[in-house]
């Protein structure tokens, strides 16, 4: 597998990680930057119209080395062996196949809130 | 005993109290039904002589129903709100499809309810049940014709009306952004339209939005 990067500028500040579209999105009432249910992750990032968030996807022994914790290590349902980044106007920004109906993913942001740069490992 | 000064202090008072009675009576008259002090009658002297009327180019009349005893209000929250016909019209209207949306939004989380501060009145309630601009909407942005993102100055005058009048749909005058920028709201949203206008949306109601409308895009229309 290859590593996936996109920028992207959703209009709701926010981008979802799910196994599919049609998930319950968890909605962040508290500002946490990052809610997560067992079928899909919230994640908050930059206003679009500061810039783009740039978006990497891969799986986590692929990725560049990071000292530091993930701020969020969970498992996804991934019923359809796929993963997919989506927001309101985009149904797909990334997807990544997955080998498992129930997937690791570790998240890293360099902000709590709105990070402008987003690193997705699964497995 | 009262002096006298204080009993003309009292009737002034009391005097006051009444023009405010009447000057609401006028003002609830004058919405009735939703009808224009313009709208043709039938002229002085006819039998029908100052009832309402239809002429081409106006618009239809139609009876409603007379209140029930004891109408006339609504609860929201805490508090009663006097509601006009024309408000009661609009909204079983904006209930009625507000109920099919929070149904379909409460399978999918049955905890979530909007911000109470986005209907503690009645229009709040209205245009919120009808996902239209909150009820602190008082001045927009004109949106830009194409995808692109707003120039300085416009983002300059998005945050103006953001510490102005607070997020459209909540209130609030903190944008809760690393940049103090209030988040611009396309109205409509782009998943539903062409927007022409933009308002100031704080970053949690921005978030919100974006997650309900997604449900709603890809799950509930399905």
């Amino acid at each position: 597998m290859t590593i996936k990067f996109a920028d992207v500028a959703p209009e709701y500040v926010s981008f979802y990680i799910a196994g599919a579209l049609d998930v319950r999105i968890p909605l962040d009432h508290d500002l946490t930057g990052l809610i997560a249910s067992d079928e899909c992750i919230n994640v908050m990032c930059l206003y679009w119209n500061e810039g783009d968030t740039k978006i990497t996807l891969g799986p986590v022994e692929e990725l560049p080395y990071r000292s530091e914790a993930p701020r969020f290590d969970g498992m996804l349902q991934t019923p359809e062996h796929k993963v997919i980044l989506f927001d309101v106007n985009t149904p797909e920004i990334l997807s990544m196949d997955v080998s498992e109906t129930k997937t690791r993913v570790r998240i890293w942001t360099n902000h709590p809130t709105q990070p402008d740069d987003v690193v997705i490992g699964l497995g | 005993m009262e002096s006298k000064e204080s009993t003309a202090h009292r009737t002034g008072w009391w005097l006051a109290g009444l023009r405010m009675q009447l000057a609401t009576g006028r003002l609830i008259s004058a919405s009735k039904a939703g009808f224009r002090p313009d709208q043709p009658r039938v002229p002085r002297g006819n039998p029908d002589g100052g009832k309402w009327t239809y002429e081409p180019g106006y618009a239809r009349v139609h009876r409603v129903a007379r209140r029930r005893a004891g109408g006339g209000h609504v609860r929201i929250g805490n508090r009663w709100h006097s509601i006009t016909l024309a408000q009661e019209a609009r909204l079983a209207q904006s209930t009625g499809a507000m109920r099919g949306a929070l149904r379909d939004v409460r399978k999918l989380d049955p905890k979530w309810k909007p911000p109470p501060q986005a209907y503690s009145t009645v229009e709040g309630l209205i245009s919120a049940n009808r996902a239209e601009p909150g009820p602190f909407a008082r001045e927009w942005v004109s949106a830009p014709s194409t995808n692109r993102r707003l120039a300085r100055s416009e983002q300059q005058e998005v945050d103006r009306i953001g510490r102005k009048w607070g997020c459209h749909r909540c209130g609030t005058k903190e944008p809760g952004t690393r940049s103090s920028s209030f988040v611009g709201d396309h109205q409509v949203p782009k998943s539903m339209g062409k927007p022409t206008r933009i308002y100031p949306h704080c970053l949690r109601c921005s978030s919100s939005q974006g997650g309900l409308l997604s449900t709603y895009l890809f799950r509930v229309q399905k």
